[in-house]
């Protein structure tokens, strides 16, 4: 069994082994815990999902070590996949027939069966009470409220239950017939554009989900006085109407009953609600962006994590070294070398009077780029990637950026061992496999996709100028902006790739450098570029106080995962230069004016010669 | 009686499909047709089989192109209507690649407008339209109770794919992916109740597929290969396999399951058989591989109305070496 693959998707997890591999180093994890209406926004792979199935019941009667009627909320967990709410199909309502009210009652009736269905599987305590008012609920609040939005009791079916479970499921199944009925008209609405027309139950948050969940929530056996938490799993699935409808209900701030956890992948667009004003944080929700905790402070907190996901996999796929730092072994030779350097560099501070800690700072800011430097002199091929240190900074707070690779190591080094005539039990991946993969990954799933977008869309051009006469010339325009648009973010990234690279082999104090703030405010064309590459993943923004601390610039972290195609130090991304956004915008025009404008005259002609950290002191639990 | 929607599939089969040569298609399709529709296209596939018919036995021509596209076409659009000229009327109906909706609407139009359509002599070359479109085209034909033996279905091999590429492992036709969306009247019942098993009909494009599926992350995966191949050359199924292999490789506990590209009735029986193996899951069907198992999927969605069919647009397409024209044309009725 490979720990790298995911066997399982997270929402099936069983809440044991949820919990035993849940990695609780994030501290976002106990502000999402608090009541309030929260957006989780991180990449894919950053943890999201897992840190939703953690606040299902299951998950936190054990966490707690309480009965689900004494938790302090009652997590719901709605996953939200590309194409079941996100119909195609339901396009056609807009300004056709009631857009906004067939969407509410799409996004209600999934959830309220989510909702059923979750309750049917909760251990409640079945006592002597719970069930009559189960019971009365189901005949004078569910049902009712079902007729009162159009539901048609089915005159032929008695529905009757005996337990909770049966009486949750019950109300599971007939609120997915109401959403299966939709369903035929979704699918029909094509052979009836002319003249669209439902006539089924109408299910909204008003009329329906919140004064049945708040009923609910007086049953016995439910906890008392606690909120029920709707979490809705990568809300970027859903469509435009959809956002609106939830926008409008996040708004209502019904935070004691009903409070929305709501996970996106960066992409959940819209704000508005159908009132046409916004929601605005802090005021309506608060916001938790994952990634920010890496690159802005707390550096160790990213590797803890990394550290015990992977240690809690390989103890799950039985793999006898769970130490990381064993399993994902580094060259040693080279990291002996380095260390040579750093002690030599450390003593040498302190006999100049330095103190322990600034010795080492000095140490580990000079020891591995002058390794790169002086012995390998900057031939990336000779600098060996391998080792968990290193694969943890190369992943760039990106969970599945260290995942993906890992997998790809771990099957390597299975079919080396096979081949070998070895026992194909894995116990560590060689130093040469992991730098292999890592470099093979860096240019593939980056650089060379970059390269792929460019060839198509030449040949696009290309194909275009053919026509003549007969080219759609807006379309062209489009597209050679495009173009432009990419050719000049490669030329971006080449220059910034290429600069770091001549900031590590130089002999600048801080040669660790992997981002850049833009002094002033970039124009246009230099904007445009700038969030494509944002838009592709190849950098981060932050904004930061500029340098002359009267307001504030944008900070670009290059993603790490480039540092094997460039040749840098993938730890290097504490350090950062200020530089004029008009040299970038002639870097991205003509690469090679700059390029030789640095060699010519040096890093600090171009870029701001002071440096600059994105921490404040380096720290040694980082190290 | 619609024409599809009650035909359970296993009578399908019953309906052999002909392999003809290209050359020979006049002599096959020896019939006046009254709508013969096509889609223009940056591949050159996309006058191969008009320029084979007697174009002077068509009474209307249905050019159809994705606007959007147009400016890869190399002027593919106007030698196919060069080539159709002779038919007593052509019509161009602009399609978008990226508006679904419009899409629909257009072909709906059209529809629409043919009067007494039941009676009306069809013929679909198949070959260009993108799956999106041809699905649509293919639900709308449905729904107009037009008797099956009154359409006709075209589609012309290519004799390689990604030809602008000479390594197989460089061979690529899209980059990237726009986005996954349903396709429009093949929606289905997506049960809150249910687990999800994605179903790719995997083609050349490994890439693509792997995105779909890490976007949509299924609790079961069923990666289908074809068992047989309509390209020219055979080692085309040899690459179709490996990249399979590659793909089932990379997504352990993947199902899979092999479905013909020549017999679209065959391809819905391998899918029949795929999906009853998951009797409490959302099916959600990605065909991504020739336009012939697509309509196979068609036809098993019909059947069974809970299934849903995605597409996945590519960022962007191989327009330079897409495919070249294969000498082989495939004649079926459903």
């Amino acid at each position: 069994m490979n720990p790298f693959h995911s066997t399982t998707s997270t929402d099936e997890l069983t809440a044991e082994n949820a919990v035993r591999l849940f990695s609780n180093v994030f501290s976002e994890f106990n502000i999402l815990l608090n009541p309030g209406h929260t957006f989780l926004n991180g990449a894919r792979g950053s943890g999201k999902t897992m840190m939703l199935r953690l606040m299902q019941p299951d998950c936190q009667e054990i966490i707690s070590k309480r009965k689900i009627s004494h938790l302090k909320f009652l997590g719901i967990y709605i996953g939200v996949k590309d194409t079941h709410l996100k119909k195609t199909d339901l396009g056609f309502l807009k300004n056709r027939h009631a857009e906004t009210m067939l969407n509410e009652h799409l996004l209600v009736s999934h959830m309220a069966t989510k909702i059923f269905s979750q309750f049917s599987v909760a251990q409640f305590e079945q006592d002597a009470i719970c069930l009559p008012q189960l019971k009365k609920f189901f005949d004078e609040y569910f049902i009712t409220h079902l007729e009162d939005c159009g539901w048609i009791k089915p005159a032929s079916i008695q529905y009757e239950f005996k337990t909770l479970k049966d009486g949750f499921n019950l109300m599971a199944q007939i609120t997915d017939k109401i959403l299966k009925s939709f369903s035929v008209f979704e699918r029909g609405i094509i052979d009836n554009l002319e003249k669209i027309s439902y006539s089924g139950a109408v299910l909204s948050y008003g009329n329906f989900l919140f004064p049945i969940l708040k009923q609910l929530k007086t049953l016995s056996c439910f906890p008392q006085n606690v909120p029920i938490y709707l979490m809705i799993d990568d809300a970027d699935n859903l469509n435009r109407v959809q956002k609106i409808v939830l926008n409008t209900w996040i708004s209502m701030r019904h935070i004691g009953s009903i409070c929305f956890k709501i996970s996106t992948q960066l992409n959940y667009n819209q704000f508005r609600t159908l009132h046409g004003d916004r929601i605005e944080t802090p005021h309506d929700y608060s916001e938790i962006n994952i990634a920010d905790r890496y690159t802005t402070s707390s550096k160790g907190f990213y590797k803890e994590r990394v550290v015990d996901v992977v240690q809690k996999r390989l103890e799950f796929a039985g793999v006898k070294t769970t130490d990381p730092f064993e399993f994902f072994r580094p060259d040693v030779k080279q990291e002996e070398r380095v260390k040579e350097l750093f002690e030599k560099y450390k003593s040498e501070q302190i006999a100049k009077g330095k103190t322990e800690k600034q010795a080492y700072d000095y140490a580990y800011r000079y020891a591995r780029p002058d390794f790169i430097r002086d012995e390998l002199k900057g031939n990336r091929d000779k600098y060996n990637y391998a080792g968990f240190e290193q694969l943890v900074h190369i992943s760039s707070g990106n969970m599945r950026q260290f995942i993906e690779p890992a997998k790809i190591m771990f099957d390597n080094m299975k079919t080396k061992l096979e081949e070998a005539g070895e026992s194909n039990e894995v116990g560590f991946i060689s130093d040469k496999i992991q730098d292999e993969v890592i470099k093979k990954y860096s240019v593939d799933e980056f650089y060379g996709e970059f390269e792929k977008l460019l060839k198509s869309n030449l040949d696009s051009i290309k194909d275009e100028e053919m026509r003549g006469d007969n080219a759609d010339v807006k379309k062209v325009e489009e597209l050679k902006k495009e173009k432009k648009n990419i050719e000049k973010l490669k030329n971006l990234i080449d220059v910034l790739g290429n600069t770091f690279k001549r900031i590590l082999l130089s002999d600048v104090s801080e040669r660790r450098v992997f981002s850049i703030a833009i002094q002033d405010e970039p124009n246009e064309e230099l904007n445009e570029v700038l969030s494509f590459g944002i838009e592709l993943g190849y950098f981060q923004k932050y904004v930061i106080g500029n340098k002359y601390g009267t307001g504030k610039a944008q900070l670009l972290i290059l993603n790490r995962i480039l540092a094997p195609h460039f040749g840098l130090d993938p730890s290097s991304f504490a350090g950062y230069k200020f530089v004029k956004s008009g040299e970038l915008s002639s870097a991205i025009d003509n690469p090679q004016v700059l390029i030789s404008k640095i060699r010519s005259r040096g890093v600090d002609a171009i870029f701001d010669s002071s440096q600059h950290s994105l921490f404040k002191q380096e720290s040694h639990e980082e190290n | 009686m619609q024409f599809l929607i009650v035909v359970s599939i296993h009578y399908l089969s019953k309906r052999a499909m002909r392999k003809i040569e290209l050359k020979e298609l006049r002599q096959n399709i020896d019939f006046d047709i009254d709508y013969f529709f096509c889609c223009a296209s940056f591949e050159e596939r996309c006058f191969s089989i008009a320029q084979y018919l007697d174009v002077t036995r068509i009474k209307n021509s249905i050019v159809c192109y994705n606007e959007d596209q147009v400016n890869s076409f190399k002027g593919h659009e106007l030698k196919l209507q060069e080539i159709l000229k002779a038919s007593q009327n052509l019509i161009t109906i602009r399609l978008n690649s990226d508006k679904p909706l419009s899409t629909a609407e257009a072909l709906l139009k059209e529809l629409t407008a043919i009067e007494k359509i039941e009676t009306k002599r069809i013929v679909v070359d198949i070959t260009t339209f993108t799956h999106e479109a041809l699905l649509i085209l293919f639900r709308l034909l449905s729904s107009k109770k037009i008797p099956s033996s009154n359409i006709t279905f075209l589609y012309n091999n290519a004799s390689d794919y990604a030809v602008n590429e000479i390594e197989n492992s460089e061979k690529w036709l899209t980059v990237g992916v726009k986005e996954i969306r349903s396709v429009i009247g093949y929606s289905g019942f997506m049960s809150p109740l249910k687990k999800n098993l994605l179903i790719v009909l995997v083609g050349f494009e490994p890439e693509r597929t792997k995105k779909l599926i890490d976007n949509y992350e299924p609790h079961a995966i069923s990666l289908g290969v074809g068992n047989d191949y309509c390209a020219d050359i055979s080692s085309a199924i040899e690459t179709n396999k490996q990249k399979h292999r590659e793909l089932v490789q990379q997504y352990p506990n993947t199902f899979t399951f092999e479905f013909s590209v020549l017999e679209p009735s065959e391809a819905a029986e391998a899918l029949k058989k795929e999906i009853k193996k998951f009797p409490n899951y959302n099916i959600i069907i990605a065909p991504m591989n020739n336009k012939i198992s697509t309509i196979g999927a068609a036809l098993l969605a019909l059947d069974n109305t809970e299934l849903q069919l995605c597409y996945v647009p590519a960022r962007y397409y191989n327009t330079d070496g897409y495919s070249t024209p294969g000498s082989k044309c495939y004649i079926f009725e459903i």
